[in-house]
Formats: structure tokens, C-alpha cells, sequence
């Protein structure tokens, strides 16, 4: 069996999935960042007992029996699926994500549900399970799920990249997550936000573990209707990288700490013999602009459907029908939900469609248009993926930083490219220092395999 | 953004907010607006708008009578169920 980089080193020796089913229980169970709002015990044991007897019968796979949590907004049937809302806390689905029952016959053990922004509208202070404390500085948020790949609780995670926040919680936790081409993983089962965005991402320590996770979950699926209709992937990260161009956006350097971040990108590109060229652009400055238009007005609609009748959240005191939807939905959603919901009717009305949601989509293209030139010269991109530091406790109330670093995050969510997160270096504290490179849509194995050339 | 649109947008999102919690939204909303405007003064010409990444294909299954989804299923998620069906306040007098 070929080696799976970190994931062997996880496995600290031990070859059996229901020791390192209770090894992750264990860290789990002594968990004190926040990473998990479930741990499904039954479950997971049930299923590293069944994926033993398969091994037994001489079922194998690179990731075959390993423990891995996934974004509390994919769905698993019958297990609580809240997407850190109150609206959802109490939902257990009649259904389960397409990606989960992949990972259920690839044989790998689901312990849990990570933590997240409330229904990927929110940043880092918004789940209604509160915040993750970041797993290098405790004074600092992140992302559950990249909390509990960087705190070893598990080697593998799934998320769900929505406007890119997981990307960068991922790299400044030190840790990898590859976000495939847009329609390469089914979106069934996935609580939705931005529609014509999101991607599930896979995270680990590691490109080579986080591609091959990600090539189990990834292929057509006809349930889905935005997905492409290849029916399997798998990424060679043996490919050629040194001698490649790969441009370096200078419209991110914008302060000392993205400065910071593309200088150490750009030193491991000389690093590994790829020639870095900078490159200013026309359009990119405006992407995260676009996608926080077009994320609000897909936001609103997908939320409409939270009205406390059919599940989630109902307002224990009503008097009517109308009184019913009211309490509910504002009881059951936080305040950056409501705020991108608030801003989603507005970009939508009629007053101001042209200026905000046709100029978002208008943009979209002009910026297609404008990668898709800047790909025909350089096959790759660089970008720093943050302004600053992990927040502070308490510092992304009301979601303005997690907008600002959406700057950083934009064009692979908004074009649907191939993107993988990593840290470049680390900062006078010890933090890593985030960086991204993505590529053209489809070219998700060159850029993952740039990435692993790097080091990473 | 005036506050009576502010009002209604509440409104069409079902949203009931008052004192505090209303004055935070309104100024996070105004907030965001102003990092908008860039957006609104852009000049995309005529360049048609982008929807969609994919070609989207419209989801159809086969015309065949299958069990997907049980009624006790979809009940079980309800927050108030009786006798099959979701309960809800009256609706008409």
C-alpha cells in the first residue's frame, strides 16, 4: 500500500481502525478548543468494528480505516446537522451528504461533526455552540475543522468552502485544505449558503492525504445538478512543477502581513524551481466585493426556508401563523444571518438589482475572463489568503474581519478554481503565515501537486 | 440604506428585532454597504452577467414509482406532528 505521508505518522504504529477510532475518541473526549459539537461514539465505533472485518476480508485503501470529523454543515441521516445554527440544533436529516456515504464505503470512520461559522454566513464568533478557541494561540479563533486536524484529535477533515474562510483557518492552524473545481464533489446533503460557490474541501496535515480524501469523495453524482459528469478523479502530485510560471498577484499587498505571507509563498516557489512573476491585475481587488453580493442574495433565499413548521427551531410562544415565522427565524438564526439576509433582499430589489447583483454578475465574468488570460501565461497563482493574525476573542463580532480577509479568499470561490490553502512560514510568534495557490478550473492535480512540491 | 427600507427588509425576512439588537443590524448592514460601494460604481459595460459555472442539467429520475423519503421520516425532523401532518396555527378563521 502506498504511504499516506502525516496519516501513517497518526497512526503512531498501530494498525487497527478501532485503535485509531478510540485514539481520536480520546483526543476528542479531551477536546478543550471547541472543535466538535457531536461526537457519535455508537456510530463510530459500530463502523470501525464493521470497516476491521472488511480489512479482514482484504478491503484496503490508502485511508482505509481512519478516523475524520466533518463540517457540522454536512448532513449525516439521523445524526444531529445543525451548521451552528439554533435553527438547526435539533435537526437529525432523513437524509445524509452524497460525500459521507462515499467515505462510509471507502471505509473510513466518521467520530464526529466540527464546529463552524453559523451556516458558513458568519465568521468566527457566530456558532451558537460558541467560538473555537485556535489550537496555537489560545487567545485566537478558527475553524473547527481545521481545530481538530491541527490539534490531532483526527488526521482527515471535510468543510465546506464557501467563501473561503476555511481556507484560510486551515493554513493559519498549519494545516492544508484542497478546495476542488466547482461540480467535482456533489453538494448533496450539504446545508447551502452560497449555491453557485461552495465546494466541499478536504483538510489534513498534508497534500498527499487531503487529494487522496478528496478523490474519494469527488466524481458525478446525478443527484446533484451542478455536478460535472466525470466520474472519478485522481490527482498525480508527481506531476512537473519546477520550471512552471506562477504569478504573484501584487493587488494583495496591501500591509506588513500579506506582504509577509507572499514574500515566504514566493521564497518556497525559488525553493522549489518555480519561477515567480509579479502581476498586477484589473479586477481581482474587486472579487471579494462580488461574492459577498452574490453570497448575500443566494444566502437569503436558502435561509427563507428556516419558517419553524417542517424542522428546525420553532418559537415556543405564537399566536398566529405570521407570529410563528417571526419568532422562530428570529430566535433561531444569529446576527451575521441576519444581516446577509437583510443585505440579500436588498441587493436583490428592484430598486438596486443593476447597481449590486447584475454588477456582481457582471464582474464574475469580467473576471473569468481576466484569469483565464492571466492562466494561458502562467498556469498557477499566488496569493496571501489573510490581512492579519487567527482574530482575537471577541475581535469578529458582527463577521467585519472575517469580510475583509474575504478579500483574500474571493476569486477561487466565486470562479469555482482549484485552490489549496498552506502556511508559508510563521510569523515572530510562532503562527503560520497564510498563503494560497490556485489554477484553472480542472487543473485541481497540477495545483495540488505545486503545493506538494513546495513542501507541503 | 434608510431605516424605513431597513424596516421592511426585516420584514420580508420574517424578522422581528427591537431596541439593541435592531441598531447593531442596521449599522453592521450600513456597514457592509459601504464597502459595496466600490461594486456599484464599477463600469461593467455591457458584459453579460455570469450565473452559473456549470452548465447546469435539470435533475430528473427515472418516471418510476420508488420509496425515497418516509412520511415518519419527514415527521420525526417536525417540531409539532399530529395525526401525519405538520402542525401549524390556523391559518384561516
Amino acid at each position: 500500500m502506498a504511504t499516506m505521508g502525516f496519516c501513517d505518522d497518526w497512526k503512531s504504529g498501530q494498525s487497527s481502525s478501532v485503535a485509531w477510532t478510540e485514539k481520536a475518541l480520546a483526543a476528542a473526549a479531551a477536546d478543550d478548543l471547541n472543535c466538535l459539537t457531536l461526537l457519535d461514539r455508537q456510530r463510530c465505533q459500530a463502523q470501525s468494528q464493521e470497516v476491521e472485518q472488511r480489512m479482514a476480508g482484504g478491503f484496503n485503501g490508502p485511508l482505509v480505516g481512519l478516523p475524520y470529523v466533518a463540517e457540522d454543515a454536512i448532513m449525516v441521516k439521523g445524526q444531529i446537522s445543525s451548521g451552528g445554527s439554533r435553527m438547526l440544533a435539533n435537526f437529525a436529516p432523513p437524509f445524509g451528504a452524497e460525500a459521507i456515504r462515499r467515505l462510509d464505503q471507502a471505509g473510513l470512520v466518521l467520530i464526529g461533526k466540527a464546529n463552524m461559522g453559523e451556516l458558513k454566513m458568519g465568521g468566527e464568533e457566530s456558532s451558537y455552540f460558541g467560538p473555537v478557541i485556535h489550537p496555537l494561540d489560545a487567545a485566537r479563533r478558527c475553524g473547527g475543522a481545521a481545530a481538530a486536524v491541527a490539534s490531532d484529535i483526527v488526521p482527515l477533515a471535510l468543510a465546506v468552502d464557501s467563501l473561503g474562510e476555511v481556507r484560510r483557518q486551515s493554513a493559519q492552524a498549519g494545516v492544508v485544505c484542497c478546495k476542488p473545481s466547482y461540480g467535482t464533489v456533489s453538494r448533496f446533503g450539504v446545508i447551502a449558503n452560497v449555491s453557485s460557490c461552495e465546494q466541499i474541501a478536504t483538510i489534513a496535515r498534508d497534500v498527499k492525504s487531503a487529494a487522496a480524501l478528496l478523490s474519494l469523495i469527488a466524481g458525478h453524482d446525478p443527484k446533484d445538478g451542478t455536478s460535472l459528469p466525470q466520474e472519478s478523479y485522481t490527482y498525480d502530485l508527481q506531476q512537473q512543477t519546477a520550471g512552471k510560471k506562477v504569478a504573484v498577484l501584487l493587488d494583495y499587498q496591501t500591509g506588513d502581513y500579506d506582504r509577509r505571507c507572499l514574500e515566504q509563498g514566493v521564497s518556497l516557489l525559488r525553493q522549489a524551481g518555480v519561477e515567480p512573476v509579479e502581476v498586477k491585475t484589473r479586477y481581482a481587488a474587486y472579487a471579494h466585493l462580488a461574492l459577498t453580493v452574490i453570497a448575500a442574495a443566494e444566502g437569503c433565499n436558502n435561509v427563507s426556508r428556516f419558517d419553524g413548521v417542517k424542522y428546525g427551531y420553532r418559537a415556543p410562544e405564537y399566536r398566529n401563523m405570521e407570529e410563528l415565522y417571526c419568532y422562530s427565524r428570529s430566535q433561531g438564526l444569529g446576527m451575521e444571518v441576519k444581516q446577509e439576509a437583510v443585505l440579500g433582499v436588498y441587493v436583490l430589489a428592484k430598486e438596486q438589482y443593476q447597481a449590486y447583483f447584475q454588477k456582481a454578475l457582471q464582474l464574475r465574468r469580467l473576471l473569468w475572463q481576466e484569469m483565464e488570460a492571466l492562466f494561458r501565461e502562467y498556469p498557477l497563482i499566488l496569493t496571501p489568503l489573510a490581512a492579519g493574525s487567527p482574530y482575537l476573542a471577541g475581535e469578529d463580532r458582527g463577521g467585519k474581519l472575517s469580510f475583509r480577509d474575504r478579500f483574500y479568499t474571493a476569486i477561487p470561490s466565486l470562479l469555482g478554481l482549484p485552490a489549496v490553502a498552506f502556511s508559508a512560514g510563521e510569523d515572530e510568534t510562532g503562527l503560520p503565515l497564510p498563503c494560497q495557490l490556485f489554477g484553472a478550473q480542472g487543473q485541481d492535480g497540477a495545483v495540488f501537486a505545486a503545493a506538494a512540491a513546495l513542501g507541503k | 440604506m434608510e431605516k424605513e427600507k431597513f424596516d421592511l427588509y426585516c420584514r420580508f425576512n420574517k424578522f422581528i428585532l427591537e431596541g439593541e439588537e435592531k441598531e447593531e443590524l442596521y449599522s453592521l448592514v450600513q456597514w457592509r454597504l459601504q464597502q459595496l460601494a466600490p461594486l456599484a460604481e464599477l463600469d461593467c459595460g455591457d458584459t453579460p452577467p455570469m450565473v452559473y459555472l456549470t452548465s447546469l442539467r435539470q435533475v430528473l429520475r427515472e418516471d418510476t414509482v420508488e420509496q425515497t423519503i418516509s412520511r415518519q421520516e419527514i415527521l420525526a425532523c417536525a417540531p409539532e406532528e399530529q395525526d401525519g401532518a405538520f402542525v401549524t396555527p390556523r391559518v384561516a378563521d
